[in-house]
């Protein structure tokens, strides 16, 4: 159960996210109580805590999928709802729920989001990104012949390959080797440098220390 | 309790079986051939056709489920004892080859009854019966051998498609020559079921002498197929079915040629669903096989129904091309992935099937006497009922029951759910029906 609340300074432009007061529970058991904190441009929050502590709940409540019992996520001052375009455009998110087309390929899913959210050149975005995350061996496969760690940098790609001002991950460490592991956390770190505003579960405590500039202990 | 009471289901359902059969092969017997309306040798011709697909269907569908399966317990001594594997399997074997020869009769039974064939019952549903069985034989020393699936299936759907389109060619290059009938053909006839039953009996025997060296792997081939069709079959939900389908298919295929997805937001999402269309041509096949149906409904003389069959066809091929609309609406964190509002993503995958619907009902409506009025009703309302299945919200089993007295408890939620789509097919139906007077 996460019971954190950070302070929120007045009077200045609204935060890029704001959660404030979010309460949520499941069956009568409380999993987050009053978590509230606020997150800008270039900044990285971690959300770390052992399972069950609540850390997907509160990024699915942050990524309204999941309704909060009480409280507010705000992106940029206004209340977040989860089938707002605006909402869509600044947040790229792999969480527990990713899902793919099962009879489109890696290319074209790469491919489709790029031209779908006006990339200026597509093609090279794409290419960029399917070598970056060494996916270009794979890029005609269809999603369901991926292992689970080639599913899952797709996923990351998925994120990268559009534009975004914020970052919701959910353990991006997780089945990346050791080379993979390096490799995100300069990704990270670039994403940061670019200014996008980085939200992230994670049990790995080096990409943490590496990456994050807070971390919230969920469950604690 | 239960038992009993599937007892008695199953005493009812022998009671007509045993009433019913017996009548319509006395029926057909005495007459010499089925008593049927006057029919025409069009529709007789694409019925024999409809009979070849199902053979082949038959094959491929034995084949998907393993035939023989293995369940649970038996995988676990298959795994881990060496167990006598004949002996544990030879009951699978049968169970699916008493079904493949059940489904094979009953294909034959049909062409028996809609056609104007006339064969001597016994020995024509014995024949049907036996290639039933032999096919069932043939699937299982398949499965045994690990031949790969896929590359079968081609082969039988080559092959079905090859015998299918002999048969249309001769309605179609002679259309007033029915299928030659077979009444007078009883020794032939009988030679033919003897010989059938000889391939039958020894495509057993080597199906039987094979289990021998089924594996825990061979076994269970079907087995995430024959669960996934149990619980749809028992929640009357197919959204916990087809996605098992669709995965072994696509597992089959594995690589595709980039889909050339470009343009704007809606040009690409529109793409895209192209392509997939064109990737998954098992849609566009059915959409394509039902363009005959008015016309054969007009043949066989149900003239008076015609827009409403027109309409409900008109849905069936629509709704086979709207696989993009099903999963877009039923995957939220894909729609975030994509962006834009839901309303928008959801209108950009109707486009490919409301073309589909309006050149289906255009082109169909040519050779049948449908007017261009219930053509365009047909289109607009297939697309419409199109939307309301494909966005449907997924069935909640655990929803509140009603207790409604003689025909017991009712989940209400459930049944409205799974009316969403039907009911407003079956209202435009009356309307077409109303409009054509």
């Amino acid at each position: 159960m996460a019971n954190v609340t950070e302070g929120m300074p007045a009077g200045r432009a609204p935060d890029l996210l704001a959660v404030s007061g979010l309460c949520k529970s499941y069956s009568g058991i409380p999993m987050l109580r009053d978590v509230g904190f606020t997150l800008n441009p270039g900044e990285a929050i971690a959300l770390v805590g052992p399972n069950g502590a609540g850390k997907t709940t509160l990024l699915r409540c942050v990524a309204g999928i999941e309704e909060p019992d009480e409280g507010v996520v705000e992106l940029e001052g206004r209340r977040l709802r989860e089938t707002d375009p605006e909402a869509r455009a600044a947040m790229a998110c792999l969480l527990d729920d990713f899902d793919y087309f099962p009879d489109l390929s890696v290319v074209d899913h790469l491919t489709l989001y790029a031209w779908a959210h006006g990339v200026p050149d597509p093609e090279a975005t794409v290419e960029d990104v399917l070598r970056e995350l060494d996916l270009l061996p794979l890029a005609d496969r269809l999603p369901i012949t991926l292992s689970s760690g080639q599913r899952h940098r797709f996923g990351l790609a998925s994120c990268l390959v559009r534009p975004r001002r914020i970052l919701l991950l959910d353990e991006p460490e997780q089945r990346l080797d050791a080379e993979g592991r390096a490799w995100l956390v300069s990704r990270l770190r670039a994403e940061l440098a670019s200014g996008v505003a980085v939200l992230f579960a994670s049990h790995d405590r080096e990409l943490v220390d590496a990456v994050a500039g807070r971390v919230i202990e969920v469950g604690s | 309790m239960a038992l009993a009471e599937r007892a008695i289901y199953a005493a009812v359902l022998l009671a007509i079986g045993a009433e019913a059969v017996p009548s319509t092969l006395g029926h057909i017997g005495a007459a010499g051939r089925a008593t049927v309306v006057p029919i025409n040798p069009v529709v007789e011709w694409t019925v024999v056709a409809a009979a070849v697909l199902g053979v082949v269907a038959l094959a491929r569908a034995l084949l998907a489920f393993g035939p023989v399966y293995a369940g649970a317990a038996s995988r676990t001594w298959l795994l881990s004892t060496p167990v006598d594997r004949t002996g544990l399997l030879t009951v699978p074997l049968a169970i699916a080859v008493a079904a493949g020869a059940g489904l094979a009769a009953a294909i034959g039974f049909a062409l028996l009854l809609v056609t104007r064939l006339g064969p001597p019952p016994v020995p024509w549903l014995t024949g049907w019966a036996a290639l039933g069985a032999a096919i069932t034989c043939g699937c299982a020393v398949a499965q045994a051998r690990r031949r790969p699936v896929p590359v079968l299936r081609r082969w039988l759907s080559a092959a079905g498609y090859a015998l299918t389109a002999a048969v249309l060619a001769v309605p179609l290059l002679r259309p007033a020559v029915p299928p030659p009938a077979l009444g007078e053909a009883g020794t032939a006839m009988q030679a033919g079921a003897l010989a059938l039953v000889a391939c039958a009996a020894a495509a057993m025997y080597a199906a039987h002498r094979h289990l021998a060296i089924m594996t825990r792997g061979t076994a269970c081939t079907g087995g995430e197929l024959a669960l996934a069709a149990q619980v749809s079959l028992i929640s009357l939900d197919t959204t916990l079915f087809w996605p098992v389908v669709t995965e072994r298919r696509l597992r089959a295929l594995a690589r595709v040629r980039p889909a050339g997805i470009r343009g704007n937001r809606v040009a690409a999402l529109v793409r895209a669903d192209v392509a997939r269309v064109l990737r998954m041509r098992t849609g566009l096949l059915t959409w394509a096989a039902l363009l005959p149906v008015p016309y054969a409904a007009h043949l066989a003389g149900l003239t008076a129904f015609l827009p409403a069959i027109h309409l409900v066809a008109a849905f069936l091929a629509a709704y086979r091309l709207a696989g993009g609309l099903r999963f877009i609406a039923h995957a939220p964190a894909l729609r975030r992935a994509l962006g834009g509002s839901d309303l928008t993503l959801k209108l950009a995958h109707l486009v490919v099937p409301a073309a589909g619907a309006v050149v289906w009902s255009a082109v169909s409506a040519l050779p049948a006497p449908i007017s261009p009025v219930t053509a365009a009703v047909s289109a607009a309302g297939a697309v419409a009922v199109c939307y309301r299945m494909a966005t449907r919200p997924p069935l909640d089993h655990t929803s509140m029951v009603v207790d409604t007295g003689p025909f017991g408890p009712v989940p209400p939620d459930l049944v409205m759910r799974l009316l969403r789509g039907p009911a407003l097919l079956a209202v435009l139906a009356v309307v077409q029906l109303a409009i054509a007077g």
